[in-house]
């Protein structure tokens, strides 16, 4: 008995000391880590920050201090990640919900412990939808193989396949939409076999046979009306380039565009002069949340391609619509003009609150993500400032992005890594529009999940919930149904 | 244990002869990383482990004659294992050269590009569980809670292959007692209603797949000798039951041996003969030569009568000798377009772009074939793709993205060291070449056709000898036309 009482004894006294960091001195300046989630805003209900040193210290023993309100909390690494206990770091962040959490990562020497300057993750009080939809796709060029959609629950790190291509006949399938972030209103698209467009909405999935006699194309860039009635998609004839010595591999552009709207309803496009016209390429059209706007953009028509492409720029432009005879307005305002302004728009969105939209600004053109240059840009719209998102961008691309509905939280994809493969990134955007630090989706090991990864994170939108569709479901529909024709309205 | 190896090394030297280049080919396409995660994550799909330890054995295949003694001791293990296993019904022995009709089959899946090796090592798997099965004491509530058990962990470490075992155990139990043998349809329910789980689940990507060896496949294939192997086995369990019904003498034994070695062989060497792709077979022979810088055995195996779609790497041996103007017109060039003839497969078309892009310091180009060809691959991980692309990245200056190609090839056995040696590549030779030869003006590729880009190439690098001599063909077959 003696003998247990004593070891017991032993290892408590093991333990106290273990939890005691005598900080000896400091290293000046902030730790190396990935991703860099130093000083970054992030909500009260993500999945942990697990982060890895990267800096250079040997093989020298590491450990971080956590300080919340409660106290310090001692994490040691795995090697050199810092994972965090989902239990704890839900505690974390109920602590520090609108502060704050530091975090002085201390490295041990011949002197001692020494601390590296502190960083900060600002808790934001509001939360972010708890889950994001993205495509998984290899960063390629005309060719494809495997392929998913997926949702990622951004609370934890589970993540599931809404449709793998391997469950239909490899076909691309692309342009997943979500109707106002709800997860039981989506589409999305299938090309080559199985082709069609898939609406799924009040537990239904519906096929589509999208393209008519006088549109271009099957519909391509969707945007749902806030009803839900509505879809605003883009028709497009669309090519690419391959450049021989430009630092953007790939040149994406498009010979014609229109944009249409699509009545679930009544299964017709209509469109209207001003969206289709023989003179402009228009294209990204989005509802405003009030679902009284239609966005798009659009460029003066610019011929021969691909020789041309250069002076395909993009406004961002704006006309009403009317939501109960489907009706458009006839004059056109331009919030951005190309012409005057020099830079191509592309990916209008409206905050939900109405307040603002953001888009992608690249030289030219509309197909931003094979472009370094391009970076996000937000107009104010009660008076149509336009200023540049500074805190987001980076010397890689930034490019697609989507709201969360509190209007709080973007999600962008970035290709500041390493320049090809694209990932997700968060930021907060606070009560004056003023965006915080970004950070990388979390991953429970990110280092060695994005190294492993050989997809890209392409379209991610914020969800409301779980999407109870499933890729089996998906597949028989696909193989059974042979899809509803569209019909075609011009006003 | 003589006999074995007789047998063993007799198999090895067949599959040398005739799959030698197969067997590099399938190295390239599943690369084995020493890697944690890779490691956790490969074992969390349907039919990992099986996939893991064929990636682990075809790491090896580089070395020449390691492929063909490795998968005969695959075949070897399928054909002493089912032989085993029809002896349990026909203890005389009488079947045991049927017993490599499996084997058979799984040879001619060899030829079907789509068919992984995976497959083989699954089949494999699932023979081993139902000759432990057959094998374990009487005592039916114990088979049957063995069987239940082995089904669903099969069907996660090896795949759809859990068929073989769950179809060939239930015929073996019915068999063997009759009506009071039933319970034994249990193990084909277990399979249909794990198969259900992993289908509903997402973890399979349908039914074909989840019940048949199309889970292998890395493209959907019409291609059934997979399918028959798996049926050989439950059809040579029932006639090894039929037979034990009828006495054997020692005479017809060992002529039902050798009849069954031979109707094996027969079947193996009749259907090899209709299947074999000399084609396909051919490319794979250039692209490892290729790939190797084997100029001259290229050239060498070429002839007058060159089929048109070996043309091109013809012509890139020809060049890298300096002999292409001079015997360009020897080979059967039909027009300017035998200079890159298109290949009748889209991957082999990527890997052979990417090649002589590469000697042409053709960087774009070459990088945006070699990605696609490396996406074609299962797992995205082709060794030979994945140095073009860390060659192509750097010479563009994108050293990240390298990094993230490099970082995988170090997590290999016999790449790491030259993925290694690419960090402090700044003065290594080809990278320095490939910078020189990217044309300061930028334009698009194949836009002003393959001349204009080869003319932008020689400019740019007047010291890019090999874009140079495909040039100056180009321009003879020009004015020839």
């Amino acid at each position: 008995m003696r003998r247990i009482i004593l070891y017991m004894a032993c290892l408590f006294a093991c333990a106290s000391c273990s939890r005691e960091i005598e900080v000896a001195g400091y290293m000046g300046s902030q730790p190396e880590i990935f991703p860099d989630y130093r000083d970054v805003t992030i909500p009260s209900n993500i999945a942990p920050l697990n982060f890895e040193f990267i800096g250079d210290t040997g093989r020298a023993d590491l450990v971080l201090l956590v300080e919340a309100p409660s106290g310090v909390r001692i994490i040691r690494p795995h090697g050199r990640l810092f994972s965090f206990r989902e239990r704890m770091w839900s505690e974390l962040l109920a602590e520090t919900s609108g502060r704050g959490m530091i975090f002085r990562l201390c490295v041990r020497t011949r002197e001692g412990w020494k601390a590296y300057d502190p960083f900060v993750m600002n808790v934001a009080k509001e939360p972010i939808d708890p889950y994001l939809a993205y495509r998984l796709i290899p960063p390629g060029y005309s060719l494809w193989k495997d392929m998913y959609i997926c949702q990622r629950n951004l609370e934890n790190f589970e993540e599931k396949k809404i449709y793998s291509n391997s469950q239909g006949k490899g076909n691309c399938v692309n342009c997943h939409s979500f109707c106002d972030r709800d997860p039981d209103r989506m589409l999305f698209h299938m090309r080559s076999e199985l082709a069609g467009t898939y609406v799924w909405r009040e537990g239904q999935l519906e096929k589509l046979e999208t393209r008519t006699s006088q549109t271009m194309s099957s519909l391509v860039y969707p945007y749902w009306h806030p009803s839900g009635r509505y879809v605003a998609f883009s028709v497009n004839r669309t090519n690419q380039v391959l450049h021989v010595s430009d630092d953007n591999r790939i040149e994406v552009f498009d010979e014609d565009s229109d944009v249409v709207v699509y009545d679930l309803e009544n299964h017709t496009v209509v469109t209207t002069d001003v969206l289709k016209s023989e003179d402009a390429f228009e294209t990204f059209p989005t509802f405003s949340p009030d679902g009284k706007s239609l966005y798009f953009c659009s460029s003066k028509a610019v011929s021969p391609m691909p020789e041309k492409f250069k002076e395909a720029r993009y406004s961002l432009c704006r006309v009403d619509f009317n939501p109960e005879d489907h009706t458009f307005g006839d004059k056109v305002d331009t919030l951005y003009n190309a012409d005057t302004q020099r830079g191509s728009v592309s990916f209008p969105r409206v905050s939900p609150d109405g307040s603002r939209l953001v888009f992608t600004l690249s030289d030219y053109g509309n197909f931003s993500i094979w472009h370094k240059e391009a970076d996000l840009y937000c107009v104010t719209l009660s008076n149509g400032n336009i200023s540049e998102l500074d805190w987001l961008n980076s010397d890689g691309v930034e490019s697609y992005h989507s709201w969360s509905g509190n209007s709080r939280w973007m999600v962008f994809s970035s290709r500041r890594d390493d320049g090809l493969y694209t990932k997700p990134y968060i930021a907060y955007m606070d009560a004056f529009g003023m965006p915080h630090k970004p950070f990388l989706l979390p991953q429970k090991n990110p280092g060695k999940h994005y190294e492993a990864l050989m997809y890209s994170y392409n379209i991610p939108e914020l969800v409301s919930g779980e999407v109870g569709l499933d890729g089996r479901k998906i597949a028989d529909y696909a193989h059974k149904e042979k899809g509803k024709q569209i019909g075609y309205i011009k006003q | 244990m003589v006999l074995y190896a007789v047998v063993l090394l007799l198999m090895a030297a067949g599959l040398w002869l005739v799959q030698e280049y197969r067997f590099y080919n399938m190295e390239a396409n599943d690369l084995f990383l020493y890697d944690r995660a890779y490691l956790i994550g490969t074992l969390r799909q349907t039919g990992g482990f099986a996939l893991l330890a064929a990636s682990f054995d075809s790491q090896f295949m580089r070395i020449p004659f390691a492929g063909p003694v490795l998968v005969s001791l695959l075949y070897l293990a399928a054909g002493c294992l089912t032989a085993s296993i029809l002896r349990r019904k026909s203890p005389s022995g009488v079947m045991d050269g049927f017993a490599f009709l499996p084997a058979a089959f799984m040879f001619l899946c060899l030829e079907n590009d789509y068919y992984r090796y995976w497959g083989h090592m699954a089949f494999v798997a699932a023979l081993v569980v139902l000759w432990s099965y057959v094998h374990m004491p009487e005592g039916w509530k114990r088979r049957l809670v063995t069987g239940i058990i082995a089904v669903p962990v099969l069907y996660h470490l090896a795949g759809s292959a859990a068929a073989v075992f769950a179809v060939g155990a239930c015929l073996y139990e019915i068999l063997d007692r009759g009506v009071k043998g039933l319970w034994a349809l249990a193990f084909p329910a277990v399979m249909a209603v794990t198969a259900f789980i992993y289908v509903e689940t997402s973890m399979v990507s349908g039914w074909t797949s989840a019940l048949t060896p199309f889970m292998y496949y890395s493209n959907p294939s019409t291609y059934f000798f997979p399918l028959y192997a798996w049926a050989s086995v439950p059809l040579l369990i029932m006639a090894s039951w039929l037979v034990s019904k009828f006495p054997t003498r020692r005479n017809s034994q060992l002529a039902a041996v050798v009849a069954g070695i031979a109707v094996s062989f027969f079947i193996a060497g009749n259907l090899y003969s209709k299947v074999h792709s000399r084609s396909n077979y051919r490319l794979l022979q250039e692209e490892y030569l290729a790939d190797r810088g084997e100029w001259d055995r290229i050239i060498e195996s070429a002839d007058r009568r060159q089929p048109t779609y070996l043309l091109s790497y013809l012509n890139l041996a020809l060049a890298e000798k300096g002999q292409l103007a001079e015997r360009f017109g020897y080979f059967n060039p039909q027009d300017v377009s035998s200079i890159m003839q298109p290949v009748p497969n889209l991957k082999y078309g990527m890997s052979l772009q990417s090649k002589v892009y590469l000697s042409w310091g053709y960087v774009s180009a070459a990088r945006q074939a070699a990605f696609d060809a490396n996406m074609m691959t299962p797992g995205m991980r082709n060794p030979r793709q994945l140095k073009v692309l860390i060659q192509t990245n750097m010479a563009s200056g994108a050293y990240d993205v390298a990094e993230k190609y490099i970082a995988i090839l170090e997590k290999t056995l016999f790449y790491r060291t030259w993925a290694g040696s690419m960090r402090e590549s700044a003065d290594d030779p080809l990278i320095c070449g490939l910078k020189a030869s990217i044309p300061p003006v930028d334009e698009y590729v194949r836009y002003d056709g393959l001349k204009g880009d080869m003319e932008d190439i020689a400019e740019a690098d007047p010291s890019q000898r090999i874009v140079k001599q495909f040039l100056e063909v180009y321009k003879i077959m020009e004015e020839v036309r």
